[in-house]
Order: structure tokens, then sequence, then C-alpha cells
């Protein structure tokens, strides 16, 4: 028999000597706190107090606001793909058509209200807020609603037959995203087109299109702050509901073991079915709210996808966390709004280069195990 | 020491090899002639083969890219969402070498690299790619894997984008086309390759003829070479060439007259050509050797003078002109062919040695292949590195193909996408599936318009739609794949063929007859699509005459068909893979 000489591995080192691993840890938090302040002296530096104040609280409002809506979409993926084990790649689609779906239905609405011969026109008469508060609370609905229809019925007609062939759902999924994505096209134009509320708006008024002004160029739009509620409401609901609630015990309990799940007598069929209604529906929601701010697009469909991608990743949700999604979006949104007012040049890859530190340090995600 | 004897002896010994590689590839072999034989047709002048010509040089780049995704996905099951940046790396630098002005001067001197030297450098800028994701990536698993080659893809695709000097921007790089791909010589050269495919062909049916002494031998021969004959006939410049290879199928004919006369039925007869060292001499020599160079070289005379014509003129034509555009497609349609065969035969040779099966080992079950003792994180690497050299071949391929690359069209996430969508198409783990799945989506996305507006009569925009649509109806009815699901029913069909019997003779199908219908459907496909009227008569006659011919065998067999199928069938029942059968078995149970 041949010795065989043990190499060194810093691995196998830090395995075996935990004290040098608290060590390191310790270490490498110092390094990291020491770089984020050096960086912020930097930016001070270059901005000056104010500009640096100004820029960086609009920053983490954006980011916020941002993270908040892609935690909605993202919980909508993270559900399909935990519990039904698909990773649908028309997400992106169902989110760019909920846009399209929440900007329609909120003009359909706003003209049915102004129809002098229809009943509405003497319950709102002249009050404009209570107009627009009302259709778009019945876009955001009807988006959900009719996302929620397509999701379930593409479930129901195709997807159930290829459950646990994954390569089958990722080719189904990808015709079901170019066919969204080119209906939309034909409706609403290439991607060059957004369409906004204001100008399309008949009587051009939108209920939250003010301004916080703080003064010294402190300057909020309040559609934003009014998101960022908006995303916490929703995300605390759905915390309650998966706690609190039979069907939202049955989802938690079915993306850990579906077939313990199956044998205690829930019907899992119809437990897919109402994820997918669900999942497509926080899509088309998300969609909805997102058309105020950035505007209904048809090209909106694979940046989107990539970002859920990311978001699932990124949070360790493909461990079946569902607080994954909530810091991943977070660590997306921030990143991606921080670097576009710091580092404008980065805007574009910022998510890519976090996810790629993120994932060597921690293959697992934030919360996933390695 | 090498000396004469043993050159020779290495020599002889690959020359006695080559009739069972004939005999053992003759599907391979009898498509690869045909698809070597295509540009021959092409005239100087405008030619509609042309536009079918650049449709398949375009099918089989992305059917290498595909086959260098599967290689990853279906072998040792790494799905790659950045496999993009491979293909781009590849591009980009073909990009490079063909035009100095693209790079500030210190690296403009990678445009002293000649052209198909420059393929080889690409493949190793591409392999060490994959390496580079390899290391950062082998170690984890999924989705991990997956989403850093993510990153690394979009890392060069902003990098790309955002240095509009470098890659052109939006409008992209224009590319001149390689000096060597504009010369005569080099279109010689993959002649005499495409001539010696054709006498590998024409040796491979004549091998086939002498084995296969039933009649259905002699059947499926004609079948083959009637329709080759009249391709012949209508594509080449004169009637002297056809009227050879003609007379070179009558002399197959005799040959196979003369071996019936001798061949024995009953292997326990003594035979006069069995000697006790159980070698077997050949009766004589004229039967063995000079009847078959005979027939063989008529048949390549043939050639050569049905088709002399186009290649004078295709070299006049360079002596001419040396920028026409007419020139490149055949020779860039060679070129991309001649490496989709050795990356084909590559790919197989490695799927079929021991480091393949420690592949699919290791892509099945990491822990029990690392206990079994392999490498599992060198395997994936090695992979990886193959992989990327193939992708980045195809990019390199690619870019004097479409001569105007920029970042959007050759590194964004879509071509990912869509190389996903080819293997899974064609079926995933399976070797000619990319190439076909990438056939059928190309071929689709440039002639779904004109089916959706003429056809049906919607407006053309709907084209996606009906792509989205044919997904989705590929993937209910075929959910392993087009090779895959209908290699699974194939199987049924198959086991009942092999069984059928006609009145005296059997009239099974061994799996070596299938190359006649390989090679029957890669004609009627190319004549089907190209787009000549005039072709598409002929294309009917001849397959409407071999129909017809079929259809009146089904009509004057079919008692003893339909009895044979009702026999072989009952014998069918162990098999479990039949769709018949397992409903039948279904029913037996209700009973």
């Amino acid at each position: 028999m041949t010795m065989q000489r043990k190499r060194f591995s810093p691995r196998d080192y830090l395995e075996e000597n935990p004290q040098a691993r608290k060590i390191l840890r310790i270490a490498l938090v110092i390094a990291l706190i020491i770089i984020g302040v050096l960086s912020v002296l930097a930016a001070i530096n270059i901005y000056s107090w104010d500009g640096f104040v100004v820029k960086a609280s609009k920053s983490l409002v954006n980011g916020l606001a941002l993270s908040m809506l892609l935690f909605l979409m993202v919980s909508g993926f993270f559900l399909i793909f935990g519990l039904c084990d698909v990773i649908n790649f028309a997400h992106g689609a169902f989110f760019m058509l909920g846009g399209f779906m929440g900007f329609t239905i909120y003009l359909a609405t706003e003209a049915i209200f102004l129809d002098p011969a229809l009943p509405f026109y003497f319950i709102f008469g002249a009050n404009q807020f209570a107009m627009s508060v009302t259709a778009f609370i019945v876009s955001a609905l009807g988006a959900t609603a009719v996302m929620a229809l397509i999701g379930g019925g593409i479930e129901f007609f195709t997807i159930r037959r290829l459950y646990g062939n994954p390569i089958a759902q990722i080719l189904l999924t990808v015709g079901f995203m170019f066919i969204i994505t080119q209906i939309a096209e034909i409706f609403w134009g290439p991607s060059q087109f957004s369409y906004f509320i204001i100008p399309n708006s008949q009587i051009n008024y939108f209920f939250i299109s003010g301004i916080f002004d703080f003064g010294g160029g402190l300057q909020f739009a309040v559609y934003r702050i009014f998101l960022i509620f908006l995303g916490l409401a929703v995300a605390g609901l759905m915390f309650i509901g998966f706690r609190k609630t039979r069907i939202g015990l049955q989802i938690q309990a079915g993306i850990e073991d579906k077939e313990m799940v199956e044998a205690l007598g829930t019907d899992i069929r119809k437990l897919f079915t109402i994820v997918f209604m669900l999942g497509a529906g926080l899509a088309g929601l998300s969609g909805a709210v997102l058309v105020p701010w950035i505007g209904a697009n048809s090209g909106h469909g694979l940046t989107y996808l990539i970002y859920a991608f990311v978001i699932v990743v990124v949070g360790g949700a493909h461990y079946g966390r569902f607080e994954g999604t909530f810091f991943g979006a977070l660590v997306v949104g921030l990143s991606i709004q921080i670097t576009s007012y710091f580092i404008p040049f980065l805007e574009d890859i910022i998510v890519f280069i976090i996810m790629a530190i993120i994932l060597i340090i921690k293959p697992g995600g934030l919360t996933g195990h390695a | 020491m090498l000396n004469v004897r043993t050159i020779v002896r290495k020599l002889k010994a690959i020359i006695h090899r080559i009739p069972s590689i004939l005999s053992n590839n003759r599907t391979v072999i009898a498509v690869l002639a045909f698809l070597y034989l295509l540009p021959l047709g092409t005239a100087a002048g405008t030619s509609p083969v042309r536009t079918l010509l650049f449709l398949i040089t375009k099918i089989m780049i992305f059917g290498l890219l595909a086959m260098s995704f599967d290689l990853q996905l279906g072998r040792a099951s790494l799905l790659n969402f950045g496999h993009v940046a491979l293909f781009g790396v590849g591009a980009y630098f073909m990009a490079y070498t063909l035009d100095a002005d693209f790079l500030p001067p210190p690296f403009n001197l990678i445009a002293a690299i000649p052209f198909p030297l420059s393929l080889i450098v690409a493949m190793m800028i591409g392999g060490g790619l994959g390496f580079i994701m390899g290391l950062t990536t082998s170690r984890m698993r999924g989705t991990a894997f997956a989403f850093i080659a993510l990153a690394i893809a979009m890392f060069i695709y902003n990098f790309f984008s955002d240095n509009s000097d470098l890659s052109g921007g939006e409008t992209g790089l224009t590319l001149p086309t390689p000096a060597l791909i504009r010369t005569a010589p080099f279109y010689l050269l993959f002649v005499i390759l495409a001539f010696v495919f054709l006498a590998a062909f024409i040796g491979m049916v004549v091998l086939y003829i002498k084995k296969q002494t039933e009649s259905i031998g002699l059947i499926l021969v004609s079948l083959v070479m009637v329709p080759f004959t009249g391709l012949l006939l209508f594509f080449g410049t004169n009637v002297f060439g056809p009227v050879l290879v003609f007379i070179a199928f009558l002399g197959m004919i005799l040959f196979y007259r003369i071996k019936q006369s001798k061949s024995t039925s009953d292997p326990l007869q003594y035979s006069e050509n069995q000697t006790l060292t159980g070698k077997v001499k050949p009766a004589n020599i004229l039967t063995t050797y000079v009847l078959p160079f005979i027939i063989i070289l008529i048949a390549i005379i043939g050639l050569v003078v049905s088709f002399g014509t186009n290649i004078a003129q295709m070299i006049s034509l360079w002596i001419e002109d040396k920028s026409t555009v007419y020139y490149t497609i055949p020779v860039q349609f060679y070129l991309v062919l001649t490496c989709l065969v050795i990356v084909y035969v590559f790919i197989r040779r490695l799927i079929a040695s021991p480091f393949g099966r420690m592949v699919i080992a290791v892509a099945q079950n990491e822990e029990r292949a690392e206990a079994l003792g392999y490498n599992s994180y060198r395997t994936k690497i090695v992979i990886l590195v193959i992989s990327g050299a193939i992708a980045a071949l195809a990019g390199a391929l690619y870019a004097p193909f479409i001569r105007i690359i920029d970042p959007s069209t050759v590194l964004g996430v879509e071509v990912t996408i869509s190389a996903m969508l080819y293997t899974i198409i064609g079926g995933i783990a399976t070797l000619l599936g990319p190439i076909l799945g990438s056939g059928v989506v190309v071929y689709s996305e440039s002639n779904l318009v004109d089916v959706i507006k003429y056809g049906l009569g919607l407006p053309g925009q709907l084209w996606l739609v009906g792509l989205g649509v044919m997904y989705i109806l590929i993937v209910l009815f075929m959910p392993f794949g087009i090779v895959g699901s209908t290699g699974r029913r194939f199987d049924s069909v198959k086991g009942k063929l092999q069984r059928m019997k006609l009145r005296q003779f059997e009239f099974g199908l061994k799996d070596a007859d299938y190359w006649v219908f390989g090679l029957l459907g890669a004609m009627g496909i190319f004549l089907l699509l190209t787009e000549d009227s005039g072709v598409l008569p002929i294309a009917i006659g001849i397959f409407g005459l071999l129909g017809t011919i079929g259809f009146l065998l089904l009509l004057i067999f079919r008692r003893e068909i339909w009895s044979r199928l009702k026999s072989s069938s009952g014998r069918l029942k162990s098999r479990s893979i039949t769709f018949g059968g397992r409903i039948r078995s279904r029913l037996r149970g209700r009973k």
C-alpha cells in the first residue's frame, strides 16, 4: 500500500477547527462593516452630506417599494415552485399581463363611472377621489381574478398531465410565455411603449399622484410609500393566512412533504390548482399595482422572470422557506435602487454580482441550509 | 520502431475494418451522403436549393449548440442558464479574428490567426470559459449551479453591451467573409470529401445487398436507388450521369443474383467455402472484389459526370468574382456539415466510452458514484469544458455565417432558452434529438408567418403564438421530445414489423434495414421543402408511385398481413412497452 500524503486544504482545516472558523467569521463581519462605512464615507465625500442624504433616502424608499412589489410577484412564483415543483417560466408573462389587465380594467371602470346613463354617475358625482380609489381597487382585484382564472385554467388543462416530468413542464411554460407575450404585443404594441394611468385617464387624475416634500430636495412620491405599506400588508395577510387557515397549513405541509399530506386525506390535485390560481393571482396583483409607478410594458416578462429566479435562489426559497422570498426580494430591490443612485453603471448587473457572492459563500441562499 | 511492415500492417487493419464500419452505421452514412450531395446541385446562378442550403446551415449551427447543451442537461444533468456565454464568446472571438479594426492595437494581433485555426482557438477559449464556470460552480448542486452560470453570462452580456465600441452596440459588427471560404481549393477539398462519402454510400449498399440475400433486400435497395437516380436526373446537369448510376444499380442486381445463387440458407449445411480453421475464404476474387469495385467506380463516374458542370462553374465563379455571396453558401454548408459530423462522431464515442458511463453514473447519483471511487467534481468540469468547446465552435461558425452580430443576438438570455427548447423538443439524452429539435424550431420560425398568413388567413403577427401552441402540442403529445417519444412508440410497431411474414418469405425488417426509411425520409423532406414549383410534382410523382406500390402490396397481401399481425401480437404480450398491449391487459384484468 502506498501512503497517501494529506494535502492541506483550507476547507478541511476550517471544518476541523471551530475556533478558527469563529474568528474568521468575526473578521469577515468586521471587514464588511469597515468596507460599508468606507463606501458610505466615500459617497458622502463625493456628493456632500445633503446630497448624500437625499440620494440615500430616495434610494431606500424606492428600493423598499420595489422589493415589496417583487416580493408580491415572487411569492406567487415560490408557491408554484415549492408545492407543485413546476419552474413556471410563464410567471413573468403573468406579471406583465396582470399589468395590462390592471391598466385596462382601471380605464374601463373609470369610463363606466363617467357614463351619465349608469347609476354610478350619481353615486360619485364630481368626487374624483372616490372614483379613482374605487377604480384602482377594482382594477387590482380584477387583474388578480383574471390572472387567477388564467393560471388555474392552464394548470387544469395542461400542466396537470405533466407532473413528474420537469423537462416537459419547462417547454410547456415557455410556450405559454411566448403566447402571452405575443398576444400582449399584438394588443398593446412592442416593449418600446409603456402605458401609464395619468395621460390615458379621462379625468386625468389619480388619487395618490402627489409628492411628500420635506424640503431640501427630499421629495418622495406618495405612491411608492403606499406601495411599501401595501406590500407589507399583503405579506402580513399571507403570513397569517399560512399560519391560521386550514388551506394555508395544507399548502405549507404540502411543500414539506407531498406524499404525507396526500396520505392524510387532502386532495393534493385540488391543492395544486388552488396554488396555481393563487400564484398567478399574486402575479396579476403585483403587475396591476406596478402600473402607476413603472407602467405596463410588454417587455417586462423576461426581465422580471429573471428577477424572480434570482430572488428565489438568493433567498434560499428553493429549500422551501417562505421567508426566503421576503429576504431575497429585499436584497434585490434595495441593491437595484441603491446602485442606480450611487453607481449607475452597475445597475444592470449588481443583482448578479450579489447573487454570485451569496451563492459562493452560502450555496443554499440566505435562509437555506448548505 | 516504425518500419514499413508495421505501417503496412496497420493500413491493412484499417482497410479490413472499413466493411464493418460501413455496415454498422448504415443510416448515418446514407443520410450524410445525401446531405453532402445537396450543394453539388447548386448551379452558378441563382438556384432554389440555395435558400434551403442557407436554412439547413442555420439549423446545423443551432443543432451544434443544442448538442452541447444536451451534453450538459441530458448526460450530466447540469441545467446551465448561462450557456449562451460560451456561444457568444466563440462568435465574438471569431469576429475579432476576421477584422483587425474591431479591437484597439495591442489586442488586434489576434486578427493574424488564419481562419481554420481560429475555429480551434475559439474552441479552446470556449473550453476555458467552461472550465471557469466549472471551477466556481461544480461543487454546487442544481439551482445554484444554474444561477451562477447565469450570473457569468449576464456579466459578459453587460460588458459587451456597455462597451459598444467593442461590440458594435445595437447595430452590431458587420463581418467580412473569411478569405479561405472564398477560395476554390477549399471548396474542392469538400467536394472530394463529398465523393468519399458517396463512395462509402454506394459501397454500403453493395455490402448490404451482399449480406441480405432474401428478396426484401432487393426490394429495399431498389426503393432507394430509383428515387436517388431520379434526384440526380433533376438536379444534375445532363442525362449521362444518372444513366451511369442506373447502370451501377443494374450491376447491383446482377451482383445480388450471383450471391443469391451461391448462398446457402442452412448454416449447418457443409459449404465449400468453409475450412477447419474457421476462416471464410472468398469464393472467388471476381465477385468479392472486382465486381463491387466496378459498381462503385461506375456510380462515382456517373456522379462526377452529372455534377461536373456545376463544380466547374463554381470554380470559374471564384476566378471571376471573389466577393460573390452565391459562392459562400455551399462552402459554408460543407464546413458546418463537416464540423457537425466530427462533433456527432465524437459525442457518440464519448458517451459509449468508460468516461461517458461515468458521467451518467455521476448524474444519476453523485454520492454513489463518489463512493465507488469516481471523482464527480472532475467529471463535471470535463463535461463542461467539452460542451463549452462545442458551443464556442457553434458560435465561431455562426459569426461568419450570419455576418452581423450584436450582443443581444449572440449573448442574450433568449439564446439559452432557445437552446433549451431545441434540446427538449428533440428529446434530451438522445444523439439526433437536438439537431431535429433545432430543425423543427428554426424552420417553423422562418416559415410560420407564411403558414399563418396564407394558410390560415390570420394576421402574420400571430406567428409567435403559433410557435407557443406548437410547443404545447408537442409537449402534450410527445412528453419525451420527438426522438424520445417516437422511439418509445416505434418499438411496438417495430416488433410487429420484424415478425411479419408474407407468403413464402419472411417480411422481417431487421434493425439494419431502417437506413432505407431514413434516406427516403431525408429525400422526401428535402423535396417538399425546396421552394421550387418544378420539384414538387416530381416529388409527389416519385413518392406517389412508391405509395401506390405499397398500397397495392398491402391490398394483395392484406389477409396475410392481418393474420401475421394478429398472431405476432399474441407473441408480443410479454412486452410491456406496447401501447395496445397495456390497454388489452387492462381489459383482461377487468374480466
